[in-house]
């Protein structure tokens, strides 16, 4: 089961979570670089949040030749080793729920990393409750 | 070191076709705070009195807030300031959405737009190139057709797009500026002062920018105590459920809903259908949407899914085009609001002063001094979808009445004369909005303040309700004055401080970027929050009371922009019909007669000019007064008007 639980109809498309998402992981912030993405239609009618969502396939670590992709024992998310990354892309494209992004500067996937067990875009979410952790998932 | 501010002003000449970057001294951050700070003091400096607004030495200027693009909670707002086409005056409209984190992610904290372009024209900002582009084809088009077309035409879905409407384009006065689709920077004709330099649009592209901190742990955990003080907050929930207009059937209930043109305050029947949760019990509510990095989510995207307007889509109504385009007009048919808001926001239009406007057109028809020769053979009358919709496309097309109807009630009712002032509910050129001033001491001394006219966005006065407001209100009051017993609004003594302390606090949440309704509406970002996340972002070090002064300092230059124009204290008024005729419909309290008089706002004016070091007789700031903040640059300009200030009157600011 997934750590954290998506509602996409009550997200209100504030981007907070990409935000606090980026600045997390590069201590700055760059839309472009945040685990989590807002995709709305062009007029904010229909909104999708998609992010990693610990799937049982994981075909993101079945597909990486490098074995660049692991799972974290206590939390069970991805963990991306970048020094043996070849940087291949097929982690990205072998994503069927849209939770793997790819980095263009750095050319490197990102992938939610629950912010090692305290996720960020959780806290923007507090009123919305777009973002929750499970709480079967957190009792664990 | 790389803050989330740094001074960088992208300039666009529209007539020379010049691009170029330049970076602002040091002190349009430690002492204006950037964005609206920072940008007052630009206006103050690129325009002047002989700058007439719809003129190609006007300049528009896009200024996020300098914490916007960064994860402070609410702060995702963009002030664009320009000198009004309403007013003749200072003005600054202030917008959400996304454009101002795109902004920042472009690198720029301001962009200022100068000259006319000699053919429709939009501007595309991006982090390695700043181009400006044919827009002829564009031009004729509305917001979500115009929307859609750059973003085909540029091959990207993640584009931030300002643009106008036909509003601006035909240069009606009260044109709004629409970022990311339906956000408005609607007040003070930005849109019209767009529409004169022949730029349909600002187009931003993010793609490979950043926005940095200062301090980032000390930052990370501002921002926290940030959103626990906003979470924490009473009115949160309701802002998030109900949006702005949750309480406009209470405000029907106690007097305090303008209807009618100002001319009563209650409705009969139907206040409940302009309400937030008739939107939902109505199934319109479609999603209720926040803008960059917000908490709350207040907007509300609607839908009609069945009828007549079928597949009318928009955001809002917010309270203020609910009580504008419905109450105001004795309209009470949600669908009808919809749709004519649908078409406000689609054509670029100020849907406040749209709907004073229309309302003024109704009771001048009503009174005989508009007829039937004018309006081509139509009545225009109360609680008339009819008359809404066909006012709304001839001021659009400036057709016949519409012609005379978009240059605003101010221009209209001089027109027109015959004691139509009367009933004009403006001052100082701009159309009031829908708050009743003679049940609110406090929103009547600051709508007489305001340098843009009689409205809310300069200074929330909520907490001046009490307990009818939140359960922090009257500790806020309390916070500022001394005593809870000020929390009533029926009340002259204190309000001035109330004032004040809004303004100032509220000057800081532009200049931020912060949404005012996070410092003033939710109380939970207080001065202290606001200073803590702004050293940490900024690198700076000023206290909350730094912060307050500051924007003391920017409310004064703001004042003195005006002053220069030749405005005075004789300009501190509010529309004929609040301080002449009683209010009809009173909350139990409510002090008989209802007015407020030219007595009563005097009073209470001579209090916040003594209190701010203002000299009563002129309203001018006192030399020592503006030294002390820092506006010595002020004082010689203003000592070459003070003297015949009161002699005469600025043209916007004449009734009749």
């Amino acid at each position: 089961m997934s750590y954290l639980k998506l509602t996409f109809e009550n997200c209100s498309g504030c981007l907070g979570c990409e935000l606090a998402c980026s600045l997390q992981h590069y201590g700055y912030i760059d839309l472009f670089k945040s685990r989590i993405m807002i995709i709305a239609d062009e007029e904010m009618s229909d909104i999708e949040i998609h992010q990693c969502i610990q799937c049982e396939e994981r075909s993101c670590v079945s597909a990486c030749p490098a074995g660049a992709l692991s799972i974290n024992d206590e939390f069970g998310y991805i963990m991306h080793n970048e020094s043996i990354c070849i940087q291949c892309q097929k982690c990205f494209k072998s994503c069927k729920y849209h939770g793997v992004f790819w980095d263009e500067e750095n050319n490197y996937p990102l992938i939610c990393d629950l912010c090692g067990g305290d996720p960020q875009c959780v806290k923007v979410c507090k009123l919305h409750k777009a973002v929750q952790i499970n709480e079967k998932e957190a009792v664990r | 070191m790389r803050t989330s501010y740094n001074g960088r002003v992208l300039f666009v000449d529209l007539s020379t076709k010049k691009i170029w970057v330049q970076t602002l001294p040091d002190h349009y951050l430690s002492e204006y705070l950037g964005g609206r700070g920072a940008a007052a003091l630009l206006l103050w400096e690129l325009t002047g009195i002989e700058t007439k607004p719809l003129s190609k030495k006007n300049v528009l200027i896009f200024s996020p807030g300098s914490l916007t693009g960064t994860s402070a909670p609410i702060s995702g707002r963009t002030t664009i300031s320009f000198k009004s086409p309403s007013t003749g005056g200072y003005f600054k409209a202030n917008v959400g959405g996304y454009i101002g984190i795109a902004i920042k992610h472009t690198g720029y904290d301001h962009i200022v737009i100068k000259g006319k372009s000699n053919k429709p024209v939009y501007l595309y900002a991006g982090v390695d190139r700043v181009e400006i582009r044919d827009a002829s084809t564009l031009w004729g088009e509305n917001i979500k057709e115009t929307n859609r077309r750059i973003k085909k035409e540029l091959e990207n879905d993640d584009l931030e797009i300002a643009c106008i409407g036909t509003a601006g384009e035909n240069l009606c006065n009260f044109a709004s500026i629409m970022c990311s689709y339906y956000n408005a920077a609607a007040r003070g004709g930005g849109g019209t002062v767009m529409g004169s330099k022949n730029l349909k649009a600002m187009v931003v592209n993010p793609k490979g920018g950043k926005v940095y901190v200062s301090h980032l742990s000390d930052f990370t955990a501002a921002v926290q105590k940030g959103r626990d003080a906003s979470f924490a907050d009473s009115h949160a929930e309701e802002m998030k459920l109900w949006g702005t207009a949750a309480t406009t059937d209470q405000m029907c209930d106690a007097g305090l809903l303008p209807t009618y043109n100002f001319k009563r305050q209650m409705l009969k029947s139907g206040a409940e259908n302009l309400t937030g949760r008739h939107l939902i019990k109505g199934g319109y509510l479609k999603r209720s949407i926040g803008c960059g990095s917000c908490l709350f989510g207040c907007h509300r995207y609607t839908i009609i899914k069945e009828g007549k307007y079928k597949g009318t889509y928009s955001e809002g109504p917010e309270y203020e085009t609910f009580a504008s385009l419905g109450a105001n007009l004795g309209i009470t048919d949600s669908n009808v609001i919809l749709k004519a808001n649908e078409m406000a926001n689609n054509y670029g239009l100020d849907t406040i002063s749209l709907g004073g406007t229309i309302g003024w057109a109704i009771e001048s028809f009503e009174r005989g001094v508009i007829t039937q020769k004018d309006t081509g053979g139509r009545e225009l009358k109360w609680e008339d979808v009819e008359t809404l919709f066909f006012l709304i496309e001839v001021i659009v097309k400036r057709e016949g009445i519409g012609d005379l109807l978009a240059k605003g009630v101010r221009i209209a009712s001089k027109e027109v004369g015959k004691d139509s002032y009367k009933w004009a509910v403006q001052a100082r050129g701009l159309e009031q909005s829908r708050v009743e001033l003679r049940g609110a001491y406090s929103y009547a001394l600051a709508f007489a303040l305001n340098p843009r006219g009689p409205d809310h966005l300069t200074t929330e006065c909520l907490a001046e309700f009490g307990e009818g407001f939140t359960k922090e209100a009257p500790g806020i009051i309390k916070k500022i004055t001394g005593d809870k017993k000020y929390a009533y609004p029926y009340l002259f003594e204190k309000r001035a401080e109330i004032v004040s302390w809004h303004e100032d606090i509220y000057a800081a949440s532009d200049a931020l970027g912060y949404c005012a309704f996070a410092t003033t509406a939710c109380y939970g970002v207080d001065e202290d929050v606001l200073s803590e996340t702004f050293n940490t972002a900024t690198g700076l070090d000023l206290s909350p009371q730094d912060i307050m002064k500051a924007g003391r300092r920017i409310v004064t230059l703001e004042r003195c922009y005006n002053l220069r124009e030749g405005w005075s204290r004789k300009c501190d008024v509010l529309p004929w019909r609040l301080m002449n005729e009683k209010a009809v419909d009173l909350a139990p309290k409510q002090p008989n007669p209802a007015i407020m008089s030219p007595e009563n706002l005097g009073r209470m004016l001579d209090d916040y000019y003594k209190l701010n070091g203002w000299n009563p007789k002129n309203g001018f700031p006192k030399k020592e007064t503006l030294k002390s903040l820092g506006l010595g640059f002020a004082v010689s300009v203003l000592e070459e008007k003070k003297d015949s200030a009161m002699d005469s009157l600025p043209e916007s600011c004449q009734m009749g």
